[in-house]
């Protein structure tokens, strides 16, 4: 069989028209996330804010003062029920918090580990099962916390010191949240230290520094812009992280600050708000998007931050 | 071990190999040294640290899942009598 070879003008159309296609769908992919997010927008908005047809919106029932000031959480309380997210505040923040102070040194080390001292070898062996770490599923995770974590190392530990550490604690909660982002914050830290061009670290060498030296006082500050980016990435995840802190942290939404008490997120509220019996049209159930919202804002205003701190302190070589 | 932190350090007096070419006096190279060796340390302590975890978490599941695992597990769907009920609804079908 023989083809017919196409005149010059003929073929340089068809190579337009393949151009203008390819540019259509990767126009559409790019496309397809920004809709995702205006769609989540729209569903938050149209329940929270301002419902259309019949429905209430939560903030036309609940002032947004009150949704911002109070201290009690009891959405299903009927009468009684009250909408003050900050127990639900606290509980995400003092999870997060933990959760880096868990993950930060230990995600960092682990990135300088092997971008600086490991050989090539020991890297190869070292961050694939780093990553098996990222791939377990968060329910797991809770599970480990729960029957592990709790009543195997954090009780008998307060126990010494006299303190019977409930077995739902947040402290648990965010040991788990930290150890599941340490390979996030490992792997991207890794990838942007390991970015940082050889000339600068042979010529630290060249002046007589240590290892010590060029990895704390060269390495990282060079890459510092990526770094701090993961750090609020991984922030961000473990705000939003919600079955491992639901299994572990448990269900009571208090205001404190107390890692040992059991503590509610925001996500934890929202599976179980979602997975209970009231009704659609709720105010309990209209409050998981109110919640929605409140954690939307959050994690949009870290990625904001991360991506001004990546912008900010890039270090440029050439 | 680096270029850098193989230089040895005699201690005072010393005459013995390998040669180095750090004053023994020089406190501050030691201090230097020893401290990188520390954060090496502590870096691949925190390294397999994180291994170790994966570790006892694979342990600590397969150790609570021994005894429950079966094919009658894998293959009975829903049941009212958790001693009968399976996975299959979750792999294949939600409805069981």
């Amino acid at each position: 069989m023989t083809t017919a070879k196409l005149p010059a003008w003929a073929s340089q159309r068809v190579s337009r028209r393949h151009e203008k296609f390819i540019q259509a769908a990767l126009f559409l992919c790019a496309a397809l996330s920004v809709l995702t997010t205006a769609a989540i927008i729209l569903v938050l908005v149209t329940n929270a804010v301002y419902a259309p047809g019949d429905k209430t919106a939560f903030f036309e029932r609940v002032s947004l003062w009150e949704f911002v000031s109070g201290t009690h959480w009891k959405p299903t309380d009927g009468a009684d029920a009250r909408f003050g997210i900050l127990p639900l505040l606290c509980g995400t923040l003092m999870v997060a918090v933990i959760a880096s102070l868990v993950s930060v040194p230990a995600g960092l080390g682990a990135a300088i580990y092997m971008s600086e001292y490991a050989s090539p070898r020991e890297r190869e062996f070292l961050k694939p099962i780093l990553e098996i770490l990222a791939g377990i599923p968060s329910v797991v995770y809770g599970f480990f916390g729960l029957k592990f974590i709790t009543p195997w190392i954090l009780k008998p530990l307060f126990s010494l010191v006299g303190i019977d550490l409930p077995i739902f604690n947040a402290l648990s909660a965010g040991i788990v949240v930290g150890i599941m982002v340490t390979p996030l914050i490992a792997s991207l830290s890794e990838d942007v230290i390991r970015s940082v061009p050889r000339s600068l670290r042979e010529a630290a060498y060249a002046l007589g520094s240590t290892r010590f030296d060029v990895s704390a006082r060269i390495v990282v500050p060079a890459a510092l812009s990526g770094i701090l980016a993961a750090f609020l990435l991984a922030f961000s995840r473990a705000i939003g992280e919600t079955m491992a802190v639901a299994i572990t942290g448990g269900q009571r939404a208090i205001a404190t600050l107390n890692p040992m008490e059991g503590a509610q997120t925001m996500t934890g509220f929202m599976v179980h708000a979602s997975t209970g019996d009231s009704a659609a049209d709720s105010i309990s159930r209209m409050s998981i998007y109110a919640v929605g919202i409140a954690l939307f804002v959050i994690t949009l205003t870290i990625n904001i931050i991360s991506g001004w701190i990546l912008r900010r302190y890039r270090e440029v070589y050439q | 071990m680096s270029s850098t932190d193989a230089v040895s350090v005699p201690s005072s007096g010393a005459t013995s190999s390998p040669v180095s070419f750090i004053s023994g006096a020089d406190s501050s190279i030691r201090r230097r040294l020893f401290l990188s060796r520390v954060f090496s340390g502590l870096c691949r302590f925190v390294t397999y640290a994180a291994l170790a975890v994966l570790v006892v978490l694979l342990t600590a599941i397969i150790w609570s899942s021994l005894g429950r695992l079966s094919l009658d597990f894998l293959y009975n769907t829903n049941s009212s009598n958790p001693t009968k009920a399976g996975m299959l609804a979750g792999l294949w079908d939600r409805s069981g």
